[in-house]
């Protein structure tokens, strides 16, 4: 059954703009971190069927554009408009470090699979490889393309894939540090991206309201759906494959069936524009966060 | 005097005896009676003879002549020459009645006059003369009163004289007083069983037009069998048989009149008659000449109206609309007022030359006779609903018309859909009430429905936003077609709205945002139908909102490959230009528009053009002159407009902008007010009030304003629209909402550095703000340090790498020096902060210390009463008597009424050392911490309000209005699938900023539309498809607009600072 499941209303004080969810292997319990326009990260436990607060990371001096919770789930990475990255203790909400990344040069930023690295794009078109661990610059992956938007790792960290504001989406591999594909399949700005879990198929949601599916091999087009009526702000694969969720400036979060490229269901129940959804890591619920500053849970069947 | 005529024989006894039978000839006779001199009598019994004979030449002769020259030298005389002169007068006016010559008319009703005249000198009241005159009266039918009073003189002397009896009866039935004429006949008859035929018929219409057709007939019978040869009981019989309206009745209808027509082949009644008959036998030649025989042969205005009526409708049925609309005027030209046949006939010509007014006119005459014609007021409701410049009132009038016919003819499906199509206009749910109720009747009756009906009211859904109830209705239309091709798989028709159908789901998609299947409907129709010009535009939209304007600029190009003048695709060209600011050529486009011959008319390119001019204005330019005369431009270009379309808002709108770009605010705002009153779905027209009241300093109003229009328009993601609000907040002076204003739109659009600038001002003007603040704390002073840093990074980012069109480069690096600067004293503030801090949070450990101690302190005197309260409890639970109990509760009280003031005193205390500031401790308590901030909060913007900006911040401010404006365009716009008719144009131009328009154009949506038959009987209209054209909407065209004109505030802003 799709419904909403949990609802937390005014959870930031602003819209809110990222979310990631995880199961932390220290506590065993599942984390959300949110981040907002109120310059704030918060940690949300997860547990027994409630969003609990548990911190409010201050230090960003502006808005909060994304965030991403390490494999173990014990640690948070965030950047803002300020374009500095934090890294943040999930279980004390205390803030571990700073990358001050220049005046440009941070927008979204994420972990790799293996939770060495931090990935964050830049308004030259370059993806900057940073260590986790000393928040020293690894290496830059230059796609001498335009500002990018959305950052994704293929989960066997074999690739990551970057969407820039001009609709071009760069697949690079990582083992060569080359640019492996570049799509153009879309013409304007390209706000979510994201790989399957067995990491074959690549997401892209634009706003030119359109989702588009890439056989990652090959770089061929295997699938366009459309049916929201804004911007596509980002989209996730549910953890089996089977689905993806998609939210949008519409309002709406979709959930869609990957084999019919049919969606399945769409949830009507914010009432701004919805800047984020995840599975959580079993694929039994989606976590939506939205201009309207409410945190929704939803149930989904497996 | 059967046999023979004597004639006697001057001087002698003898006379001449002629033969009855065989009179000589008329000069002969006139011979032997003037030789005789033969006396007047036996001329004027001569003369009646031949008379009788029908040999009227020789009456005539006989009777002049023996005027003058028969011998009167007898008694009695006087009494023959009356009867001479009333016997000929009586003959001049029949000749009279019967001569269709007007000229010779007249002549013989002088000549009438002429004998009665010489009579009235002889014997004036003589009966038969009287008689005769009055006839004669009564025949020119204009002294009526005369002769009326002449019967009864008559009358009075002779009660039962027949003829007078006759006249008065006439009379009275010329004036409609059917049962006065009725008595006087039914005299008449009884003073003289043996009267005339003429009494019988009278009785007859009598009866008719009482309504006692029986007695009618009985009476047109008898006439019939006293005259055989009475044409009156005839027609009288005739029509009463075709009246019954049976097959049998028509047929004796006919016999009779054929008779008729055997005895008088001149009596326009019958021949009107049987050339009706005729028509409905339809052997229009035979009607025609019957009619026009008719015509000839009266003088009579309702009779030729009624001919005329004949031939007219042989020309209608013919389809001589021509001939058929010369004959129907002719024919309401003779027409009685009430006779309307003809008028309704005119406006069926009229309607066939349509002339839509005319026909109105015509069919209003008709409604005024016989106000509760079903048929008429249908037509009339018809054409007002189809009249394109029906005015308010027309379309109201239409609307209950049409609303009449329905309540009367609920099973009327053609006046329930034009019923329908007028409430289009007003409601459009009502509208679709009405259509459902068509459909009803369709299935009550059983018939199909047709399949155009059901895709008219899909789209009628589709326009009110239902889409699944649309959805419904197309596939519901498509399945029927689908049927009828099933039938008939030739039939080009249903093929052709098939298509159309094909079409109007293919834009259903679009509105579910369904593109992919969109898509491929509309190139499914392409294959087959290579020229459907709207599936080229379609695509093209598609792709331009998808952000692929070449693709776009292709599809529209392939539309002017099959019609190189489609002003649609012309225009989306343009607006395509206009979006990537290449105002040149997108000029141009609409130029091309406005100079073919055939949408030179065109509103949408001239208010794109006037909006070209109306944002040259934006942009920055010293040439005074030039301004003005692009000002003028645009000007006359939106008056145009306005002449043509009286209701056109985005004409007004741009006119509007030119008065707020001159200065006249209010009137502006009294323009954008009305415009807005007149639709609220028109964006721009919200902005522009709100760049009104920005420029009016009402900046609560604009912001208000601003954030009304994104929320209903759905752009929070339109940059441009935020940074008007963020403009606005900044003029308000609510810096920190303002900075939030700017983020969302620099999370929307990273890459505009102009967002960056904004932002990174702000930043150092909140800082600065909070360091100038002496009582700011640590956590704001540091916060504001990290500020001006990010500013300071900012700006020196900018100066090398900004974008030079929005902003001077070097303004980032003015602003990157006064950052440091303010950083460089940002060390002192923070030591201050620090400080302060310090003896903060020892005044708090302190309080704590206190308020720890005060605790303590009440804790233990709460305790002690406690225990006195146990103590004294146990007493008196002790004693237990009840009065003492009484008094032992009265003491339980006291000690919280102690309380009381004790705690209040607690408080003022507290405040007091706060304030004093004397008290230092490490401790804090976390509730404390916070209230003090919030007190600190307010107190540091009580002092900004009064602070007042310095010189140098003013400049600051300057320079980043200067840069708001400039900010970025986005050109995302999500058109929306709109729906407006014909001619819903957008323009944008907004006064000094503004906007995007939605775009239209190209969204064209077709509705074939059904278009009863507005005639009734013979003139039918065919169906109609009618294709309601979007109106095409600029979009993105104008993005631009705004910063320009914002450039322009500031800069105005500045002159008055």
């Amino acid at each position: 059954m799709y419904a909403l499941y949990a609802k937390q209303e005014s959870a930031h004080d602003d819209g809110i703009w990222s979310c990631a969810w995880s199961k932390s292997e220290n506590d065993g319990n599942e984390y959300l971190v949110t981040g907002s326009v109120d310059d704030t990260v918060r940690i949300w436990r997860w547990s027994e069927n409630k969003l609990e607060q548990r911190h409010v990371c201050e230090g960003h001096q502006l808005g909060v554009v994304s965030v991403d919770i390490n494999a173990l789930g014990t640690r948070a990475v965030s950047n803002s408009l300020d374009c500095h990255i934090r890294l943040w203790d999930i279980d004390s909400g205390k803030q571990i470090r700073v990358i001050d990344a220049g005046p440009v040069d941070a927008w979204s930023v994420c972990y790799s699979p293996d939770s060495r690295f931090i990935a964050s794009g830049t308004y030259s078109g370059k993806v900057n490889i940073m260590s986790a661990e000393s928040g020293n610059k690894e290496t830059s992956l230059e796609t001498r393309g335009k500002f990018i938007l959305s950052l994704a790792f293929s989960p066997d960290g074999k690739y990551i894939a970057c969407g820039a504001i001009d609709g071009i989406v760069n697949i690079f591999d990582m083992t060569a540090g080359k640019i492996l594909h570049t799509l153009e399949g879309h013409a304007m700005p390209i706000r979510g991206l994201t790989f399957s879990s067995d990491s074959q198929l690549l997401l892209t949601g634009s706003d030119d309201s359109h989702i588009k599916i890439y056989d990652v091999q090959n770089a061929n087009l295997a699938g366009t759906l459309s049916g929201h009526g804004s911007y596509v702000l980002n989209v996730d694969f549910s953890p089996d494959n089977q689905h993806f969720v998609s939210c949008s400036s519409d309002k709406t979060v979709r959930v869609w069936d990957l084999s019919s490229r049919q969606c399945v269901h769409t949830f009507y129940e914010h009432t701004d524009q919805v800047w984020c959804g995840k599975y959580n890591q079993s694929g039994s619920k989606i976590v939506s966060v939205s201009d309207d500053r409410n945190i929704h849970i939803y149930n989904v069947p497996t | 005097m059967s046999g023979t005529i004597e004639i006697p024989l001057k001087d002698s006894d003898e006379v001449i005896e002629l033969d009855v039978e065989n009179l000589p000839d008329g000069e002969e006779v006139l011979n032997i009676l003037r030789q005789e001199q033969v006396p007047l009598h036996t001329w004027n019994a001569l003369g009646l003879e031949y008379y009788k004979q029908e040999k009227i030449g020789e009456f005539v002769t006989v009777f002049e002549a023996a005027r003058h020259e028969a011998n009167t030298n007898y008694p009695e005389a006087e009494k023959d020459r009356m009867r001479c002169l009333d016997s000929l007068a009586g003959h001049y006016v029949q000749m009279a009645c019967k001569e269709k010559n007007k000229d010779k008319k007249m002549e013989y009703f002088g000549l009438a006059t002429h004998m009665y005249t010489a009579a009235d000198k002889i014997i004036m009241y003589e009966q038969n003369h009287l008689l005769g005159r009055a006839f004669y009266c009564l025949m020119k039918n204009e002294k009526l009163d005369q002769a009326d009073a002449q019967f009864s003189f008559v009358l009075n002397s002779d009660p039962n004289c027949t003829r007078a009896l006759c006249g008065k009866a006439a009379i009275a039935y010329g004036k409609k007083e059917y049962k006065v004429a009725l008595t006087f006949y039914k005299r008449a008859l009884r003073s003289n069983p043996n009267c005339p035929a003429g009494v019988r018929l009278g009785i007859g219409h009598c009866y008719y037009k009482l309504n006692k057709t029986e007695k009618s007939r009985m009476a047109f019978e008898r006439a019939l069998k006293l005259d055989s040869k009475c044409v009156g009981a005839l027609v009288g019989l005739a029509l009463m048989d075709i009246n019954l309206n049976t097959g049998e009745g028509i047929k004796n209808g006919i016999q009779l009149l054929s008779r008729a027509y055997s005895i008088d082949q001149q009596h326009p009644m019958v021949l009107n008659h049987l050339a009706n008959h005729f028509f409905y036998k339809k052997d229009y030649e035979k009607t025609h000449q019957l009619a026009l025989h008719a015509f000839h042969n009266t003088e009579n205005e309702a009779m030729r109206a009624e001919s005329c009526y004949q031939m007219a409708r042989v020309f209608h049925v013919q389809e001589d609309h021509e001939q058929a609309f010369q004959y129907y005027y002719q024919s309401t030209q003779f027409a009685p007022s009430n006779y309307v046949l003809p008028h309704f006939g005119l406006g069926q010509m009229y309607i066939a030359r349509n002339n839509l007014k005319e026909a109105a006119e015509h069919f209003e005459k008709v409604l005024k006779v016989v106000p509760n014609n079903y048929e008429t007021i249908k037509i009339l409701g018809c054409i007002y609903a189809q009249q394109a410049d029906a005015d308010d009132k027309k379309r109201e009038n239409a609307r209950s018309y049409l609303k009449k016919v329905t309540d009367q003819f609920p099973e009327d499906v053609e006046a329930w859909l034009q019923y329908a199509q007028i409430l289009e206009r007003y409601d459009v749910t009502t509208a679709l009430q009405a259509y459902n109720k068509a459909i009803d009747v369709y299935d009550q009756i059983g018939d199909d429905i047709p399949p155009e009906l059901i895709n008219n009211i899909a789209a009628l859904y589709f326009r009110n936003s239902d889409l699944e109830q649309a959805s419904k209705f197309y596939e519901k239309s498509q399945s029927r077609i689908e049927a009828e091709l099933r039938k008939r798989p030739d039939d080009s028709y249903y093929g052709a709205i098939s298509v159309t159908v094909t079409y109007n789901l293919a834009r259903l998609h679009e509105a579910f945002h369904k593109t992919e299947d969109a898509e491929r409907l509309y190139k499914n129709i392409l294959r087959e139908h290579p020229n459907y010009i709207d599936c080229y535009l379609r695509l093209g939209c598609m792709a331009r909102d998808r952000g692929e304007i070449y693709e776009a600029s292709d599809w529209f190009k392939e539309a002017l490959q099959i019609n190189q003048d489609n002003p649609e695709a012309w225009s989306l060209i343009g607006n395509l230009h206009l979006g990537k600011q290449e105002w040149g050529p997108g000029q141009k486009k609409f130029e091309r528009i406005i100079q073919r011959p055939s949408t030179k008319d065109d509103n949408y390119a001239m208010i794109s053009l006037g909006n070209v001019w109306l944002q040259s204005l934006h942009q920055p330019t010293r040439d005074k002159f030039k301004e003005k005369r692009h000002q003028e431009r645009a000007l006359s270009i939106f008056k145009s407009v306005l002449r043509a379309d009286g209701r056109n808002i985005w004409a007004a709108n741009g006119i509007a902008c030119i008065l707020a770009h001159k200065g006249h605010l209010s009137e502006a705002r009294d323009i954008f007010s009305d415009v807005r009153e007149a639709t609220a779905d028109f964006s721009d027209v919200w902005l522009n009030i709100a760049h009104i009241y920005t420029e009016q300093r009402q900046y609560v109003a604009a912001i208000q304003m601003y954030e009304n229009c994104i929320k209903k328009f759905g752009q929070q993601n339109n940059t441009e629209m935020l940074l008007f609000l963020a403009r606005a907040y900044y003029k308000a002076n609510k810096l920190q909402d303002c900075r939030k204003v700017l983020e969302r739109a620099r999370h929307v659009k990273p890459t505009d550095t102009a967002l960056l600038y904004n932002i990174s001002l702000v930043q150092q003007k909140l800082a600065t703000q909070t360091l100038k603040d002496e009582k700011a704390t640590l956590k704001l002073v540091l916060h504001a340090v990290d500020d001006l840093d990010l500013a300071h990074k900012a700006f020196i980012f900018l100066s090398k790498h900004g974008d030079r069109i929005k902003f001077d480069l070097n303004h980032a690096a003015v602003e990157a020096r006064q950052c440091m600067d303010l950083l460089n004293q940002a060390q002192y503030h923070v030591a201050r902060a620090r400080k302060l801090d310090e003896q903060e949070r020892e005044l708090r450990r302190k309080h704590e210390e206190e308020c720890e101690a005060l605790k303590l302190k009440k804790q233990k005197e709460k305790e002690e009463r406690e225990r006195e309260r146990v103590e004294k409890e146990k007493k008196m639970l002790e004693e237990r008597e009840k009065f003492k109990e009484k008094t032992k509760k009265l003491l339980q009280f006291d000690p919280i009424i102690e309380e009381k003031p004790e705690k209040k005193k607690k408080g003022g205390k507290r405040e007091n050392k706060e304030d004093n500031n004397s008290a230092s401790s490490e401790e804090e308590g976390e509730t404390r911490k916070e209230r003090k901030k919030r007190k600190k909060a307010t107190k540091r913007k009580r002092d900004n309000v009064n602070d007042g900006l310095t010189a140098k911040q003013r400049k600051k401010v300057r320079s980043a209005q200067f840069v708001e404006d400039s900010s970025s365009s986005s050109n995302e716009e999500s058109s929306k699938p709109s729906q407006s008719l014909n001619n819903t144009f957008n323009s944008d131009n907004s006064d000094r900023s503004d906007n995007d328009s939605d775009d239209n154009r190209g969204d064209s949506d077709r509705q074939t539309k059904f278009i009863p038959s507005s005639s009734s009987s013979e003139n039918e209209e065919q169906e109609e498809s009618k294709q309601d054209t979007e109106a095409r909407g600029s979009q993105d065209s104008q993005s631009e607009q705004g910063e320009e004109q914002n450039r322009e505030v500031s800069n105005s802003d500045d002159d008055d600072d």
